[in-house]
């Protein structure tokens, strides 16, 4: 069956995804097999464990959002051609401005407190990506080196509020107070964890997709990321354009860690979104960068992490097993190129036999 | 006098950090951006760890350690050199692998406590000068081996045809190759080095430093190695006297209590801070600096014509 080119076009990367997930399952097996369990008994959990029950499915689903989110922000950077790996931290910003915006404003009503808990995280986390925008665009500074150093300034700055400052003293684990019941984001199902963050998720990537698909503005960002001499030759103000990429890329990060202190935990602890941002670049990779498959591929480490929850209990594995598994799948996420190689090779061999 | 054990400290703490940090100058010359450091780190840590819980040998852990950076230094090289993929994702997804498989493997081995580790070596006559006997003479094997280890890379680097050979594939692949250097050759040798290297770095906090092993135990200094080979300008010698820097400002914050304690640092900075001073001063560093000798081809994957 010969498929269409428009469809060829949207399933082209697929192929390659479906590899990269096959392959990094494979590897799993081979090293819970390795390590004395049983790799189906452990797949079968993890499979349970995300998509077993509705409320584990809720748990799934609300793992999925601040992946998303952070995605997201990888993309919107990644278009102007802004490698922003400061995600990591920038979840922790965000969730640093849901407490502080969470914790104060607790005289609002919900129907206000949420949207300037969100706008707080979006805006800050936004300005903080948009340093190393300006960094990369005034100065020509590499930002790859500038956010993966971010992460750790924001990373120990969290440190010292959960430790001193915001530590709550009603608890003997150093965790913040936790925030105002009205700045909580409401549960869409009653007595699951299924709350407005993933929503917002699919909005949001719906509105990056129009965003760089229909307007002027995401076409010049585009053309920025593509070529940046040629976007300046065709008179682009590109310096503009990185900045506004960079302000949506740091916001949409922010909004992870928004959802998970909003949505999920309602107060900040020590290593609380450890991963996440990696993760979320991850996710972007496997989504080709495109905002409509993040939504898929973010799905989908959302599933291997909330499952994975329950294989380590399932099957009797460490608790390293689950960054183990998502390392894999990064990783085999970049081996689509065996694939081509296969294909030569097959073809190779195909001609040598006929002659 | 505070500053002995604080500086006797710092020159410790760059022990790992110049291993790793040199590894990745070979590795960034020969346009190669390993940025995961911190996992090659992590898992020469956690060989380290079980080497010497195993055979009661440390130096059977730094021979595991080093072996387990070289693994995760491969898996990079095949991904990045071979099939030419991106190699910051890459980078990423070693240190995400590195973080989850070294606690993993450890977990399922069901090893707990401590090791034996080195201990300090006194220096006979050198050990008793005042000041930087102390500091310099006083430390644990790995160290001396480090110095040693730094003046060998240095002369490879800038002196040998190896060297030579290195950075012309890292400024202009495209030229080294039709020179007849096999381009891919140099880049896994360079990338190997690198998880060699940063693999004796981490086996060096299970064995001399902490002497034991939980999740994550690096944290975040496999970074600040990879932050120091650009700020220092791929300079091996620069490297070097960045690495002691941080260390002693790492160092600072691991000793901030005894300083607090005799009032040189006001109460109101905890040690977090200090933990940040590191990163913050990268990037004002890579600020200023603004003509960088960034090697030409970093980055970007060779692929024949």
């Amino acid at each position: 069956m010969k498929l269409p080119e428009r469809w060829k076009r949207y399933f082209g990367g697929f192929y390659g995804s479906a590899w990269s997930v096959i392959l990094g399952f494979a590897i799993g097996a081979i090293m819970i097999a390795a390590s004395g369990a049983d790799p189906i008994a452990a797949y079968s959990a993890l499979i349970d464990g995300a998509f077993g029950s509705p409320y584990k499915l809720s748990e799934t689903l609300a793992k999925t959002s601040p992946f998303l989110f952070s995605a997201l922000g990888f993309v919107a950077g990644y278009k102007a051609g802004f490698w922003n790996v400061g995600t990591e931290g920038q979840i922790l910003l965000g969730a640093i401005f849901a407490i502080w915006g969470g914790v104060n404003f607790g005289y609002l009503p919900p129907i206000l407190h949420i949207p300037l808990v969100c706008l707080l995280g979006f805006v800050a986390t936004g300005l903080w990506c948009m340093i190393f925008g300006v960094l990369k665009a005034k100065f020509g500074i590499n930002e790859i080196i500038t956010t993966l150093m971010s992460n750790y300034m924001v990373f120990w700055l969290a440190h010292y509020l959960v430790h001193w400052p915001w530590d709550d003293p009603y608890v003997h684990r150093p965790q913040t107070v936790p925030i105002a019941a009205s700045a909580f984001f409401p549960v869409l199902i009653p007595n699951t964890k299924l709350h407005l963050g993933i929503v917002l998720g699919v909005i949001c990537a719906f509105l990056l997709y129009l965003f760089f698909k229909k307007t002027v503005l995401g076409y010049n960002i585009r053309s920025v990321g593509l070529s940046l001499d040629a976007a300046k030759y065709g008179g682009i103000n590109v310096v503009k354009m990185i900045l506004i990429a960079t302000f949506i890329s740091g916001g949409l990060s922010g909004m992870a860690g928004v959802g998970e202190v909003s949505g999920y935990h309602h107060f900040l602890e020590d290593y609380m979104t450890e991963g996440y941002g990696f993760v979320g670049i991850a996710a972007a990779m496997l989504g080709r960068n495109n905002p409509l498959g993040v939504i898929l591929s973010s799905l989908f480490f959302g599933f291997l992490w909330g499952g994975s929850q329950y294989m380590v209990r399932g099957a009797e594995l460490p608790v390293g097993v689950i960054k183990t598994f998502v390392g894999i799948m990064i990783l085999t996420s970049l081996t689509g190129p065996i694939i081509e190689m296969l294909k030569r090779g097959l073809y190779r061999l195909r001609r040598k036999q006929t002659g | 006098m505070i500053v002995i054990p604080l500086l006797s400290v710092a020159v410790a703490l760059a022990t790992p950090l110049i291993l790793a940090a040199l590894g990745e100058t070979f590795s960034q010359k020969s346009g190669v951006i390993n940025v995961g450091l911190e996992g090659y780190m992590l898992m020469g840590s956690m060989g380290g760890y079980i080497g010497a819980k195993f055979t009661g040998n440390p130096w059977m852990g730094v021979l595991l350690g080093i072996i387990f950076g070289l693994i995760a230094s491969l898996i990079m090289a095949y991904l990045c050199i071979t099939l030419g993929s991106d190699q910051i994702v890459c980078g990423i997804g070693i240190n995400v692998f590195g973080w989850g498989f070294s606690s993993f493997l450890v977990r399922i081995m069901r090893l707990s406590g401590g090791v034996e580790g080195f201990k300090p070596i006194d220096i006979p006559i050198l050990s008793h000068l005042p000041f930087l006997g102390p500091i310099l003479f006083q430390q644990t094997i790995l160290t001396y081996l480090t110095v040693l280890l730094a003046i060998i890379l240095a002369i490879i680097l800038f002196r040998m045809s190896f060297g030579l050979r290195v950075r012309a594939v890292g400024e202009e692949p495209l030229a080294a190759d039709t020179l007849g250097i096999n381009v891919k050759l140099i880049r896994y040798l360079c990338v190997l080095l690198c998880g060699a290297m940063a693999g004796l770095g981490g086996s060096f906090y299970t064995l001399a430093w902490l002497k034991e092993f939980f999740e994550g135990i690096t944290a975040g200094r496999g970074f600040i190695a990879l932050a120091t080979v650009i700020v220092s300008g791929w300079n091996p010698y620069f490297v070097i006297g960045m690495c002691f820097f941080f260390a002693a400002v790492d160092g600072l914050a691991l000793r901030i209590d005894i300083l607090q304690y005799y009032g040189l640092v006001p109460q109101i900075l905890p040690y977090p801070f200090f933990r940040m001073i590191p990163y913050i001063l990268s990037i004002i560093v890579l600020a200023v600096r603004k003509r960088l000798a960034v090697p030409k081809a970093l980055g970007v994957p060779y692929k024949k014509g």
